[in-house]
Formats: structure tokens, C-alpha cells, sequence
């Protein structure tokens, strides 16, 4: 059994509590239910002054070096901002653009990383990444059946993309191509590349915006290349590892909040003449959901600690641990809450439903806990 | 901002390693007990005896006790690497788990300087075993609702106990107990009736009868007493202050940590060795681990491992901490312990497939029947000092602010 003697330790600075603390005031006070349901009803799904207050307050470039225009803290703190986002349900397209931003920065494509990472950092424009088809409907980040042909000067496109996060508001999509049978990325302007057929997804969290991408016939240039071969697949490696950590702390968040709701109604809602938190099958359920939530929370920070963006060793391990079990809490604590309040969480007036939606559509995203427990068990055991 | 060990602490890890590795003993010819509470026959006891001895001699042992008792005056943080070398090295368990880890916080908390000189040092020796008399046959661990009677003769100042105690773990050896007992049962409230008592074991009038278990062995004892006069001295606190020590000595018990003697008192069983057995078990004509589901299931006992692990480390950090619930993670300890250690034991039954049917004494069965032992074995830590119930209870109360059950 591959069992590594990690260190067993979770990184915390001093910089992290102050943000936990401003981050937590800022979210608490700018994420409200109301909020959160009128922008749930709007096309882009995120409302753009706040958004300018993220970059005003360093967060759309948490964890990029400062020479690069951002904010030079690291993935710990970035993490902790995830978390308090899925606590307060807030929505934007805050980690499309954070991921898309941290692969350009490993693609080491100075190029692009002039041209786009202050940009993306300072709000004034918004990025995202096509990795996932619905052709194979695979959470593998090399299982690319999308193709780029090379054309004289240009390549032109081919194949669909489905679960661009935020594919409607982003200036700059990521894609993952093949060329020549080799895994590449491929940066798009948006504004350059004004044929292309894009197409809103339902999802099942309304709070979300997804759009599916057909690419055939698109032609970009040669320069739109961001890497290709081995340092494509180092960099979707990187960038997957990352989802893991920032999903998890989004479902670990979410859970959280749910947790709350559930336990403000138990306390004060009375049924057969006692408060329904007094009754064992409601407190209990919650006792467990609680034990599971500070597991992913471990977990989570730790991954976080550990992260170095490859694969085959710890950090992979950590990533996949984390998204497996907080996938399993917020699961959990959505169905519990939505149970606790009994007729009332049946209705859409209620909030308990806006976490368990939140919570599916984290855990489905970049795989579910069977998948990554599929992995790790590839990694641990044999 | 790493958290890395300094060099003296690494330096003194490596010579903790070694003195374990050197000393331990050899494995003896009958099974050793996987918890203090599975000491079922004399041999396991004056073996495990003799090691807490000579781990206490060459001075691992009550390191962060003051040494004008007996302990030796170091740093907490020395005593905490000895533990996890303990379980690294995979060394037998300290017998004397009630005495180091309840019964001498509690003395080192609330007794008087006489009984701290009295009773410390043989804790830490092994010379004078300790028990604990809470729990009764009628009331479990309900203890506020403890009926036996210490009536204070008031000539003599001697305390007469009647009634019993069950589940005390290592009576029969045991020189002393830690006792809760009832002084008035006309106070104004159950809890202020109840006093506690540092007792004798071999007054004239205590007995302990010990209990056959479900996993064929001994071990636990119920204790009775029958006029059994104890000394006035044995009083600890004051009168009617039993409850109030009795919740310390939960807090000990239920692993808070801090205060306690140090010391392993289970030998750790982890999913590296449910794994190993695995490697060796067949299902169905295949490998157990070639089967998708229990692959599944092994690697989410990992991940929990591995989560539960790293949930003490958080608690060093407030930050990482969810304000709502600042104590969750420490009043939760017994009830993920217990309960991880029964799923763990479960499933490397399971994974034995048709030879999951036998037992201890089969020669056939897979690592003599440890695991089907373990499995039945595990129950003492899920009902044992408050069920896992009562921990959801406590924990839904206390952590999740929720209004009581009863």
C-alpha cells in the first residue's frame, strides 16, 4: 500500500486570518438570499459592481505574483475565499476566471501572460476554460476528442465543448484541442472570434452559468496557442488538481451555510409541542452531517497545504480526498436541510434548496467522490 | 510558514525511536489485548505491567508531571512525540490506563498535596492499578442518577459504601478506584448528592466479580460493596463536589487532551493493516482487492483516516476553525474514534469473504481471528463511556446549540 509519510500539518499565516475575518464581513454583508435570488433570474448571473470590488480588494488575483498584477498570497488564502463564498451562496465568475488565470501563469507563455493576467486580475476583462466534452463525458483532463488542424497560417476547430463556466461572460476562452494527437491549449478572444456558436446550459444550480461551445469550422491563429504536448497536459494536470482543492472548499463552505440555516430552524420551529432540534432523529442526522463537514474542512486545508499542481503523489492524493468527502457533506447537509424544514423546505420560498443545488452541481463538477475514489484507489493501493 | 520540527525535537523523536525499538519486548505466546480494557488473564497483565515499568524507568513517561510526584518536569510537547513513537513502533499498551490518564489529572487537578504524594508516582510505576466505579448496572452511564450509598459514620469519620459499580476495567488488580457515590440523597439536587472518593480496593466488603464478554474474554468486572468502610481521607473535594469532578474527569476521559499521563492505551489498528490483511484474502476465487467495491470502500476508510488525523492538527489553528463551533472538533474525538475503529474492524472482516465465519480459536483463520475479535471487541469503545448516543447528544447540545432531548 502506497501510503506516503506526509507531513502532517496544515499551513495557516497570518495574512489568512485577517483575510477569513474582512473576507467573511465583506460576503456576510454583500451575499444576501435576496441578493443571491435576483441575480439567480438575471442572464449574466453576477452583478458587475461587485465583481470591480473584487478586484479592487485583491481577490481576482489572490494568488498571482505581484510582479504579474496581482496579489502574491497563495493557495491556502485562496481557498479560504471559496469557502466563505460557498457559505454565503455569493455568485460570479470568480473561479472560471481564477483558473483560467492560473493556467496561463503555468502555460509560461510570456505573450499571453502580458497581454491577459493584469487584465484579468484588475476586472477589466474575464476569462474561462472549455476542458469537458459531451461527446465522452469524461472528468479525465486528456480525454480530448475536440481537434485543431493547422491550415496554412491558422488552425481551425472542431468539436463541442459543454460546462464553460461562465462561457457567457468571459472575453477569453481556454480550450483544449488536440493537434496532431497531442494535447494543446488554445487560447480564444471572444471578441475576435464572433461566430462562434454558444449556447446557455440549465443547470441544476440557477446560480450558475454555463454555456456549451461548438467550435467547428472556428479559425484561430497560430498565436492563440498557449502550450501544446507535455506542457499542455502539466498544465490541465495543474489546473484540475486546483479545481479539486477550490471546489471542495466551495462545497465545504456550502456546507456550512446549510448547516446553519438548518440548525437556526431547529432551534426555534415546534412540532408536537417540543422544538424539532430537541428530537433525536432530526439532532442526530445533524450531529453526522457535522462530523463530515470538519473532515472536508481538514481535508481541504490541507490539499490546499500541499499543493504543487502534479500529479502521482501527494498533492494529487490530497485534492481528490478533499473533493470526495466534501462533496459527500454538502450532499448531505442539502438533504438534511431541506428534510428539517419540513413542508416549508419543499418549497421554492425556502433557502434550504439553494444548497443542496449549489452542493450537486460542486460535486458532478471535475468529478464525483466515486471517480476521484476510483483514482485514488489507483494510486494508494496498487 | 511551514510548521517544521525543530532539531532538538527531531533529535530527541530519533532517540525515542530507538530506546522503543530497542526495548520493546518480545511478542509473548498468548494474544495481547488490543485496549486496556480487553486484559482478560493475569499473563497479558504482569506482561504489560512490566513494560509501562521500564518505559516509566528510563522517563517517557508522566514527562510533563512535576517531579516532586514522581513525573519529570519536561515539556508537554516531549511526551506528545513519545505517544505517537508509541504508535509508530508499534509498542504494547500502558496498563494503567484509568490511573495515567483519568484518576492522575483528576488528583493532579483537584487533590490535596497529600494525595498527590500519595497516589501519583505508583500511577506512573504501575505498582498500584487504578480502576473506575461510575457507571451502575441500573443506570449505565447516566450518572447523575448514581445510587450507591457512602454514609459518613460519624464517629470514626470512615465512609460506608453500599450498592455496585460495573464495567470496572482491571478491578481485580486494581488498588484503588475512582468512585462516585451518592453522600445525600436528600440534597437539592441529584447532582449535589454526589461526592467523589479516591477508594481502596482491598477494604474488607469490596468485591469485583469479573464479566464473560461477547468476544469469549474477560476483562471488565462488576465491583460490589457491602458495608465496605473507607477512610475519611479517601473523600476528594468536598462533600456534594462529586459531579463537578466526575465532568473533569470525562473531559480527560473522552480525550481532550492536556493534563493526562501520556502513554498509548489502544494499540491503533489502521487502514495500512486492514490493507495488508487484504492483500492475502480471496473472494469469490479473486483477490478481495481486486473487487471495485471494495476498493471503494477501503480508500473512503483511508480518506476518513487520513481526515481524522489531520483534524488534530487543525484544532492548533483558531483561523481554520468554524467560529460557529469552536469545540466541535475536540468533543467529537470519542465519537469519530469508536465509531471509525468499528467501521475499520467491520470491513476487514468483510473483505476475509468465506473465511470471515471464523473465530480466535481456529488455526485457520485469517491472522487468528484478530479482526473477528477487533470487530465484536470494538462495541466497548461505542458504548463505553457514554454511548454514541449520548456523544450525539452532547455534541448536538453543546456544539450545534440545539435544545436538549429530554
Amino acid at each position: 500500500m502506497n501510503i506516503s509519510e506526509a507531513p502532517l500539518h496544515i499551513d495557516c499565516s497570518e495574512e489568512l486570518g485577517l483575510l477569513t475575518e474582512a473576507a467573511t464581513n465583506y460576503l456576510r454583508d454583500k451575499s444576501t438570499f435576496e441578493e443571491m435570488r435576483k441575480l439567480a433570474e438575471t442572464d449574466s448571473g453576477y452583478d458587475t459592481t461587485t465583481w470591480q470590488e473584487l478586484a479592487d480588494m485583491g481577490w481576482l488575483g489572490l494568488a498571482v505574483p505581484e510582479e504579474f498584477g496581482g496579489s502574491g498570497l497563495g493557495i491556502p488564502e485562496l481557498t479560504k475565499i471559496f469557502e466563505l463564498m460557498g457559505r454565503f451562496l455569493f455568485s460570479s465568475p470568480f473561479l472560471a476566471n481564477t483558473l483560467a488565470t492560473q493556467a496561463i501563469l503555468q502555460s509560461n507563455s510570456d505573450g499571453h501572460i502580458q497581454d491577459w493576467v493584469a487584465d484579468l486580475c484588475s476586472g477589466s476583462k474575464i476569462a474561462t476554460l472549455a476542458l469537458t466534452e459531451p461527446n465522452n463525458d469524461s472528468w479525465e483532463p486528456t480525454a480530448i476528442t475536440c481537434t485543431a488542424t493547422k491550415n496554412g497560417d491558422s488552425y481551425t476547430l472542431a468539436g463541442t465543448k459543454n460546462f464553460v463556466l461562465d462561457g457567457q461572460n468571459a472575453d477569453t476562452i481556454i480550450g483544449s484541442f488536440m493537434i496532431d494527437g497531442k494535447p494543446a491549449l488554445i487560447m480564444l478572444d471572444a471578441a475576435t472570434t464572433s461566430s462562434l456558436s454558444q449556447l446557455p446550459e440549465q443547470l441544476v444550480n440557477h446560480a450558475r452559468r454555463s454555456t456549451r461551445i461548438n467550435f467547428d469550422g472556428v479559425q484561430v491563429p497560430a498565436s492563440a496557442i498557449l502550450a501544446t504536448g507535455d506542457e499542455a497536459v502539466k498544465v490541465l494536470q495543474y489546473v484540475f488538481s486546483l479545481t479539486y482543492i477550490l471546489l471542495s472548499a466551495d462545497m465545504a463552505g456550502t456546507a456550512n451555510g446549510g448547516m446553519e440555516l438548518t440548525l437556526e430552524y431547529a432551534r426555534v420551529r415546534e412540532q408536537f409541542g417540543k422544538h424539532i432540534g430537541s428530537y433525536q432523529a432530526v439532532s442526530h442526522p445533524l450531529v453526522n452531517a457535522m462530523l463530515l463537514i470538519e473532515d472536508s474542512l481538514s481535508l481541504v486545508y490541507y490539499a490546499a497545504t500541499v499543493f504543487d499542481g502534479t500529479w502521482g503523489g501527494e498533492s494529487e492524493i490530497a485534492g481528490r480526498m478533499a473533493k470526495s468527502r466534501s462533496a459527500e457533506a454538502s450532499d448531505l447537509i442539502g438533504r438534511r436541510a431541506i428534510q428539517s424544514h419540513g413542508g416549508m423546505g419543499f418549497t421554492w420560498e425556502c433557502h434550504a434548496h439553494l444548497f443542496l443545488k449549489r452542493a450537486q452541481w460542486g460535486q458532478y463538477a471535475y468529478g464525483d467522490p466515486t471517480h476521484q475514489r476510483r483514482h485514488l484507489a489507483a494510486l494508494i493501493i496498487d | 510558514m511551514k510548521k517544521i520540527e525543530s532539531p532538538e525535537l527531531k533529535e530527541f523523536r530519533a532517540e525515542v525511536n530507538k530506546w522503543l525499538t530497542d526495548n520493546k519486548p518480545a511478542k509473548p505466546s498468548f494474544p495481547l489485548p488490543q485496549s486496556f480494557t480487553e486484559v482478560g488473564n493475569n499473563d497479558q497483565f504482569e506482561y504489560l505491567k512490566a513494560w509501562q515499568n521500564k518505559v516509566y524507568e528510563a522517563g517517557y513517561l508522566g514527562m510533563a508531571w512535576p517531579v516532586e510526584y514522581g513525573g519529570r518536569g519536561r515539556p508537554q510537547e516531549l511526551q506528545d512525540i513519545v505517544n505517537q513513537e508509541m504508535l509508530n513502533v508499534r509498542t504494547p499498551l500502558m496498563v494503567n490506563a484509568v490511573g495515567l490518564s483519568w484518576a492522575g489529572p483528576t488528583i493532579m487537578k483537584h487533590g490535596t498535596e497529600e494525595q498527590k504524594q500519595k497516589y501519583i508516582k505508583p500511577i506512573l510505576t504501575a505498582d498500584e492499578i487504578w480502576c473506575q466505579g461510575f457507571s451502575e448496572p441500573g443506570h449505565g452511564s447516566d450518572l447523575g442518577n448514581v445510587q450507591t450509598k457512602a454514609v459518613r459514620d460519624p464517629e470514626t469519620g470512615e465512609y460506608v459504601l453500599n450498592g455496585s459499580k460495573i464495567w470496572t476495567t482491571l478491578a481485580e488488580q486494581a488498588e484503588h478506584m475512582i468512585l462516585l457515590a451518592r453522600t445525600n440523597p436528600d440534597a437539592s439536587s441529584k447532582y449535589a448528592g454526589l461526592s467523589f472518593f479516591l477508594a481502596p480496593m482491598h477494604a474488607k466488603g469490596v468485591e469485583a466479580k469479573p464479566i464473560y464478554k461477547i468476544s469469549k474474554e474477560y476483562g471488565f468486572c462488576q465491583t460490589f460493596f457491602d458495608d465496605a468502610r473507607i477512610p475519611a481521607e479517601s473523600l476528594m473535594g468536598e462533600e456534594g463536589h462529586g459531579w463537578m469532578i466526575a465532568m473533569s474527569v470525562l473531559t480527560f476521559e473522552r480525550g481532550v487532551t492536556g493534563g493526562q499521563a501520556g502513554g498509548n492505551l489502544f494499540e491503533i489498528t489502521t487502514v495500512r493493516d486492514v490493507h495488508d490483511t487484504a492483500v492475502d484474502c480471496i473472494r469469490d476465487g479473486k483477490p478481495s482487492l481486486e473487487d471495485p467495491v471494495l476498493r471503494d470502500e477501503l480508500i473512503d476508510l483511508y480518506i476518513s483516516e487520513r481526515a481524522t488525523r489531520l483534524s488534530k492538527h487543525r484544532g492548533e489553528h483558531s483561523a481554520l476553525l468554524v467560529p460557529e463551533r469552536m469545540h466541535g472538533l475536540g468533543l467529537a474525538n470519542k465519537l469519530v474514534g469508536s465509531e471509525g475503529r468499528q467501521v475499520l474492524n467491520a470491513f476487514a472482516v468483510k473483505i476475509q469473504g468465506n473465511q470471515a465465519q471464523l473465530y480466535m480459536d481456529d488455526e485457520n483463520a485469517i491472522n487468528g481471528g484478530l479482526w473477528q475479535h477487533g470487530q465484536l471487541a470494538s462495541f466497548a469503545g461505542s458504548i463505553g463511556g457514554g454511548t454514541s448516543e449520548v456523544q450525539r447528544n452532547i455534541i448536538a447540545e453543546r456544539v450545534l446549540n440545539l435544545p436538549k432531548s429530554r
